[in-house]
């Protein structure tokens, strides 16, 4: 184990909400810390993962926690923000520099972009400059799958489904009612075969992870604590989404330093923006051959207790909503109370090994702006 | 075959970027780019190349035709402004390199359009004060 986590927090993911960022982000490091048994002056070292805030997040979020003097990595990594954070606090946990860290991840998403992912764009990308949006991205992904491979447009709303269906039991969820499938298959289009329901919508939020080194663990551990076995940062190349895999290498560094396959993991937390974003990942992270994940979705081996690896149990970004700089840490959040049997409702049996598989995009001549994966075992 | 920038004759026009599309023997082609050290052909020409490193003034305009494949679309209804949806968004395989662009059918079905011939037009994209910004374009041939 290269490093434990020995606690998680998070606030209620909310629509636009007048509570001040640093606020947000102080409250998810109050109940990880709270989590870890720990107090706020065990805190050695701090990364903090946001992407649509202003400069020194960081710094504003430590100035409600009292931690004075620590050092701090302030990260802006897209939608990797919080995981880039993670890994980074992970680092400083090797190195020796650090025995406690917290990862924090914090956004107002909700309440600096209405319409959802659809403005996250940037005008000056030759491909942004042809009208494409992020759902745009996806929905050519999705349409390009269903020609060569007969999945359809119900397949995708089988996982908006089942996802929104799972936020509705977890209380820190954005939307806490599912819609039906006759409501998210009728639901206005956004990029054919994407409807409404499909899509993730913004939120405001945070979330934290303390992590600790092995020996602080195995002295301060309450016996709750999981280990990190491996923890991958890719970087993105030029390229496109659809036809340049960003997902598949990073995967694979991570079973291999992690000294395990898709075969050994139980849980997955991976980064459904869109349906189809799921659909991808279970060929992409190996769990099915490619062309094969309607296959894999149809025999519910996605759903919790379903006999595959349950995907995405808290209700991912489609239930939680998606505040970037906070999904990295909520991701982990999810997972590790799943690997501590501690997640109610959405258990998934025997539970044992995790994935946590993020994308972060935005510069569209990229076909990621960067990719992570973090497996975790208890 | 790889033309230099003053070898071709590109439309400018109120094109919102003056180095995508040229004319050659009539037609209207996209222009990418070719690495001279490795031979990496892409579309937009890159501002240095992926494949070994070289910078960009090793990276050339290349013309990559005027006809291509359509491989992925998707019809978009919710798009950023200036944009106006509804429109068709298409990835298309053009001259050894992919281009994604707007496609000008009167089909309504993506799945329709995959794997059908189109060819590089140009026209308006959007509008901003009333005045009109071109790009290139895709025609799905009949």
């Amino acid at each position: 184990m290269s490093a434990f986590v020995l606690g998680v927090g998070q606030v209620p993911f909310t629509g636009p909400t007048r509570v001040e960022m640093g606020d947000l982000g102080g409250a998810a490091a109050r109940a990880a810390v709270a989590d870890a048994g720990l107090t706020l002056a065990d805190i050695q070292m701090a990364a903090v993962g946001s992407v649509y805030e202003h400069p020194s997040v960081g710094q504003r979020v430590l100035l409600r926690l009292g931690i004075n003097g620590v050092p701090l990595v302030n990260v802006e990594n897209a939608c990797t923000s919080g995981s880039t954070a993670i890994i980074e606090a992970i680092r400083w946990i090797e190195s020796g520099e650090a025995d406690v860290a917290i990862a924090i991840g914090v956004d107002k998403m909700a309440s600096h972009y209405s319409s959802g992912p659809i403005d996250l764009v940037d005008a000056d990308d030759m491909f942004g400059a042809q009208g494409l949006t992020v759902p745009a991205m996806f929905g050519l992904l999705a349409e390009k799958h269903m020609s060569e491979f007969g999945s359809t447009r119900e397949d995708f709303a089988q996982i908006a489904l089942k996802n929104r269906t799972y936020a509705a039991s977890n209380p820190y969820a954005r939307f806490q009612k599912a819609p039906t499938l006759e409501e998210i298959l009728g639901a206005p289009n956004i990029a054919t075969p994407l409807g409404k329901f499909d899509c993730c919508a913004n939120a405001d939020g945070a979330a934290a992870v303390v992590l600790a080194s092995e020996s602080f663990a195995r002295t301060h551990g309450d016996g709750r604590q999981i280990g990190i076995l491996s923890a991958v940062l890719g970087g993105g190349h030029l390229g496109d989404r659809l036809f340049d895999d960003p997902m598949t290498p990073v995967s694979r560094r991570a079973y291999e330093r992690a000294g395990v396959g898709p075969e050994d993991i139980d849980v997955v937390e991976c980064h459904d923006n869109f349906s189809v974003a799921e659909f991808e990942a279970y060929e992409r992270l190996g769990f099915c051959a490619p062309g094969e994940a309607q296959l894999y979705l149809r025999e519910g081996k996605s759903k919790i207790g379903g006999g595959g690896a349950a995907f995405n149990t808290n209700g991912g970004l489609l239930g939680r909503g998606h505040p970037a700089g906070a999904t990295g840490c909520v991701q982990v959040a999810s997972v590790v109370a799943q690997l501590r049997g501690e997640a109610g409702a959405l258990q998934h049996p025997g539970a044992k090994t995790a994935l946590v598989h993020t994308s972060g995009g935005g510069v569209m001549e990229l076909q990621s702006n960067a990719t992570t994966a973090i497996v975790l075992s208890r | 075959m790889t033309k230099t920038m003053s070898e071709l004759s590109y439309v400018t026009d109120r094109m919102f970027r003056p180095d995508v599309v040229a004319v050659v023997d009539g037609a209207e082609v996209l222009v990418g780019g070719e690495c001279e050290q490795c031979g990496d052909v892409r579309f937009p020409r890159a501002l240095a190349c992926p494949v070994c490193n070289a910078a960009a003034e090793s990276i050339h305009p290349r013309s990559l035709g005027s006809e291509g494949v359509i491989v992925a679309a998707s019809r978009v209804d919710r798009a950023i402004p200036p944009f106006v949806p509804p429109f068709m968004l298409a990835y298309v395989e053009i001259g050894g390199a992919r281009a994604l662009g707007q496609v000008e059918t009167d089909e309504g079905e993506p799945a329709v359009l995959i794997g059908r011939s189109c060819r590089v037009i140009t026209g308006e994209n959007y509008r901003v004060n009333e005045e009109s910004v071109h790009s290139f374009r895709f025609e799905v041939n009949k």
